[in-house]
This record gives C-alpha cells, structure tokens and sequence, in this order.
C-alpha cells in the first residue's frame, strides 16, 4: 500500500511537472493575436458605445467586462426565472434516478 | 443583410443582426445544452456564421453565451440533485492537461500539413461510433436486463459487480453513487480533454457519454456534471476570446436571454425523460452531427450548416413536446391523487 502511494505522488509530481512546462511553451508560442480593427464610434450611442470604447482602448478590461456581464447576467436570470417558474408551479426538486 | 424593423447595430462585429434570430439560436441550443449537458457549440457557430458573422466572432461570442447559459442550467440542474461538484472539479484538471496535449498534436499535424482531414476524419469516426454504440446500446437495454434476471434467478443476487481496475487511491463520489480508481477518473478526463483539444471542440459532447458509460454515472448527473464543468470552461473561452477581441458583447447577451429559457425547458425535460430516453436522443442528435460534418468534408459546408441546424431545431421540439406532455401527466396524476385523498376523508 505504501508503496503505491510512494508511486502515486511520483506520477502526480510528473503531472504537474509536465502541465507546467506545457503552460509555460505555450506562452512562447500562443501570443494572442489581437485585432488590429478599432471599432468606428461615430453614431454610437449608450452600451453600444460603451462597450466598442472598451473594445477600442483597454481589451484586458474588455475581456473583464464580458467575463463579469455574462456570469452576472446568467445569475440574475437563473434567480429570475426560479421565482417566475414557482409562481406557474413549474419549480424542480431533487429528482431520483431511474435509468 | 437587411435593415429591418428588428434589426440591430452590432459595433464589434461591425454588422446589423436580427434579433429574432439571435434568441431564436440561443433558445434552440439553450433546450439542447440543458437537456444533454454539452455547450452546443457545434450547432451555434455554424448558424450564427450562416446569418453573417464572421467565423471568428461567431467562435467567441459563441463561448461567451455558453459560459451564461450554463450557469443557469448547472444552478437548476444543482437544484435537481444532478450535479456531482467533486466529479466535476476532477474533469476540469484532467481535461486541462488533456486539452494542451490535443492542442500540441494538432499543431504537429498542422506542421506536417495533414490538420484538416485528419481531424475532420477522427471527428466523423467519433460522431458515429459513439451514436452507433448509444443506439446499440439503448436497443439492446431490456434484452439485457432479462439476462441478468435469468442468472440472477438461477444463482441468487447477483454481488455488486467488481471493479477492473482498482489502481490506489480509490474515489467515491456519494452524489454519483460510484467509487472507482483515480486514475480511471484522470485517464478519463485526459482522454476527453484530448479529444475536445486535437478536435478544437469544447467536449461536452464527449464527456457526458464518458461519465456514463466509462465512469459509471446515472445518466442525469451525468448531463449536470458535464454542465457544471462547461461552467468553468466557458469561463476561460469568454475571457480567452474577449481578450483576443474575438466577442461581440451585444449578441452574446441577446443569445443568453434566449439560451436561458430554451435551458430551463431543457433541464425541466430531464425530469420526465429518464436515463434511456435521453441516451436514444443524444445518440440521434450527434449521428446527425456526423453527418453534417461528413458534407462538410465533401466541400458542402451551406448544406451541412443547415444539416446541424435543421436537427437541432428538430431535436428542441421533441424535448419541448416530451416536457409539456410530462408535465401534463404530472398534474393528471397529482390531481387523481387529491381526489382521492379527498374521496377517503
């Protein structure tokens, strides 16, 4: 049993050893590529505009907005819709298993 | 594309976009990645790329609205008792490493030239193996079952059966009900994880036959698991393609209003269609996902887009036509119920 768990955490070592050096070559090699496309701001107006602002000028916090905005929006709407789906009798429970 | 009355300025895109059509995609993918667990990348990107988007933004804001949606669909199908959190967390670390591996040989195969037909060949073999097995496996189900009656009846109960490989340390997932070798769940995973990375799919698809017929989960905390995994990567494409100025925000929002109420159909499906059903349904859908990719292979990429499209439409009404006719059984039977308790007292 021991000597299972020796080889286990060698084997784990190696894992993570050799995750470590895939991450590292594909920094080198995967540079994202950003579009050089900036986006014309000209009749653009509310999110619109703000969003192709962000776009244009800073896309780290671009990418921060979009991350943020979609697991905001999911959560509002799967709060949302549990209380719309309780009020039409439609609310699920913990189901058994059959196959 | 027209201006029309719904039409909408996408800026990042640069391009006027329906948005009827935009809820109508995320709605129909929304019913099948809550019903099946998977993302539906494969159905989205196509369509959205047929309508006019650039194959690059429909990649991006694709994963992004997959990321929304699948919050949405992991939180009911939580709330179902369908998601395994230690099972889910273990794939995410196997598939990473799975991922990079896939990713390195594509680049390999793209050295060598040989990238697009290899890849496109193995994902045929996949597609089709894999429905070819579900299919052989649902029609060969009661057949089965009455074997193990038979020796049952002949010899007793049957012991639970023993595990193959029981490789150290040994995991129990009580959500799932299985306890099985590590290393099974790892090489699982990796596997997965390599084939979503050599066939740059995002391997939900994968994962949810592989939880079921590999690690040995019911069938709806495999859909639950697999979802609650999409959670995490759809996380690293939103922010990964954002970063690569590859997301239109406007649509993906338009899409997850949608995706969310095809989702909560979908998951709520799970309740009525039990693990076979859905095994039968998915072994369609993705058969026919072969064949979509088999045109895409002789050069008919148009056809084969409205190929994946038309089944997924398809497949979305028989899920929602199969949830309403559960549902009014449910009622049916829970009124007969109290009219009765009401006849006793």
């Amino acid at each position: 049993m021991r000597r299972w768990k020796i080889l286990c955490f060698f084997v784990w070592a190696l894992i993570f050893q050799l995750f470590a050096k895939l991450v590292a070559a594909s920094e080198g090699l995967d540079v994202p590529e950003a579009l050089e496309k900036k986006v014309p701001l000209e009749n653009l107006s509310g999110i619109s505009l703000f969003f192709a602002k962000t776009y244009n000028e800073n896309l780290w916090l671009y990418a921060i907005y979009c991350t943020v905005l979609m697991a905001t929006v999911g959560m509002v709407i799967a709060l949302g819709t549990d209380v719309i789906l309780k009020a039409i009798g439609m609310d699920v429970h913990k189901i058994e298993h059959k196959e | 594309m027209d201006h029309g009355i719904l039409d909408i300025y996408l800026p990042i895109a640069g391009i006027n976009f329906n948005i009827l059509i935009l809820l109508a995609i995320g709605f129909s993918v929304g019913v099948l990645g809550g019903f099946f667990g998977v993302g539906g990348a494969w159905v989205v990107t196509p369509a959205l790329n047929i309508f006019g988007f650039n194959m690059a933004y429909a990649i991006g804001t694709d994963l992004a609205h997959i990321f929304g949606k699948s919050i949405v669909a992991s939180r009911k199908h939580g709330k179902m008792g369908n998601v395994d959190v230690k099972l889910g967390l273990l794939s995410i670390v196997g598939s990473v490493i799975g991922v990079e591996v896939g990713a390195r040989n594509v680049m390999w195969l793209t050295a060598k030239g040989v990238a697009g037909p290899v890849v496109r060949y193995a994902y045929m073999v996949l597609l089709f193996g894999l429905g070819i097995y579900m299919l052989y496996d649902y029609f060969t189900k009661d057949k089965r079952l009455a074997r193990q009656r038979a020796i049952e009846m002949e010899r007793g109960p049957a012991a639970p059966a023993k595990k193959k490989w029981n490789l150290p340390p040994m995991v129990t997932f009580p959500v799932s009900g299985v306890t099985v070798s590590l290393w099974t769940v790892m090489v699982v995973f990796f596997f997965t994880g390599w084939l979503s990375g050599f066939l740059g799919v995002g391997g939900g698809f994968i994962r949810m036959p592989a939880l079921i017929y590999l690690i040995g989960c019911p069938t709806a905390i495999a859909v639950g698991t697999d979802l609650f995994s999409v959670v995490f990567t759809g996380a690293y494409g939103c922010f990964t393609y954002a970063l690569k100025a590859r997301v239109e925000i406007i649509a993906a929002i338009i899409m997850l209003c949608g995706a969310s109420v095809g989702a909560q159909i979908g998951v709520a499906a799970v309740k009525y269609i039990h693990g076979y059903g859905i095994r039968l349904l998915f072994a369609i859908m993705i058969i026919l996902a072969g064949v979509s990719v088999t045109m895409k292979q002789m050069n008919m990429t148009t056809v084969a887009a409205y190929c994946v499209m038309g089944a997924a439409l398809a497949m979305c009404l028989v899920i929602v036509v199969l949830m309403i006719r559960g549902f009014k059984q449910e009622k049916t039977q829970k009124r007969q119920k109290s009219e009765a308790s009401l006849k006793q007292a």
